[in-house]
């Protein structure tokens, strides 16, 4: 009987101990599902490093699974695109040098440039000023990089601004006395000769 | 392709759409097409803002003739 009891005993530990187990694998494979990407990318600290070792960090990033985080001073301008990703160039010189750098972390047109989708991205690329230096936030994973952020756009209030200062200084550049002229055309603007 | 220039010149005379003009050294002189009167005398200096277009002939078209400041 008392036999028993111990065994009994030493039964019920091994199979807590079983149901213990089965319960971590269950959790473990929940967290395993969730995208590694996804969850990386949102947590990624980023480190300002110079133009030209952009190529360097990319190159260390190659054969990990970790996202790294650069920021580089460099123009802007709107790059290509295709069905699943949009491009921005970026360069440290103004009119030379231009690399096309992806706002997509992948192929399937999961859009991480602030979150924008493809519309809201037309509209960022509208608020692009070319000759202007930017800094432009680079994430980095598996030697890929994505253009996460560039800081420092336009806001729609001073495109509006801009664009009402340059109509401004079209219509001055077009303005003309009509008793000074013998002969004119219906949209005559001075500006254009 | 078409230009557009803005140039000094002196007034020779007008028929109908057809306006001549030359350079005040007589160098050059040139007929252009314009779309209403000028009532300009000749001998008068004026500046003309035209283009020039190859469509496929050559046309030359006035666009405005403004008087000259302080000439004439």
């Amino acid at each position: 009987m008392k036999r028993s009891g111990s065994v009994f005993v030493v039964l019920v530990v091994f199979l807590s101990i079983i149901g213990c187990t089965s319960t971590n694998k269950a959790v473990n494979s929940t967290s395993e599902s969730t995208p590694i990407i996804d969850d990386g990318i949102t947590n990624i600290s980023y480190k300002e490093i110079p133009f030209s070792e952009i190529k360097v960090n990319m190159e260390a990033n190659k054969n990990t699974t970790t996202w790294d985080g650069l920021i580089v001073n460099a123009y802007v301008r709107p790059g290509s695109t295709n069905m699943y990703q949009n491009f921005l160039q970026i360069s440290d010189k103004l009119t030379e040098g231009f690399t096309n750098i992806s706002t997509a972390h992948d192929d399937y047109g999961n859009f991480k440039y602030q979150k924008l989708n493809a519309d809201q991205f037309k509209n960022v690329l509208r608020k692009i000023d070319t000759n202007k230096l930017y800094k432009v936030y680079i994430a980095v994973y598996q030697g890929k990089c994505y253009i996460t952020k560039v800081e420092g756009i336009l806001t729609d209030a001073e495109v509006e601004a801009e664009k009402a200062a340059k109509i401004t200084a079209e219509n001055e550049a077009n303005k003309y006395n009509p008793k000074d002229f013998a002969y004119f055309i219906d949209d005559f603007k001075p500006a254009k000769y | 392709m078409t230009k557009y220039y803005a140039s000094n010149v002196v007034f020779i005379s007008q028929d109908g759409m057809d306006i001549n003009f030359k350079t005040s050294d007589n160098a050059i002189s040139q007929y252009f097409t314009i779309g209403g009167r000028t009532n300009l005398k000749f001998g008068q200096t004026v500046k003309i803002y035209y283009y020039v277009t190859k469509n496929p002939l050559t046309k030359w078209v006035i666009e405005a003739v403004e008087f000259t400041k302080g000439a004439n």
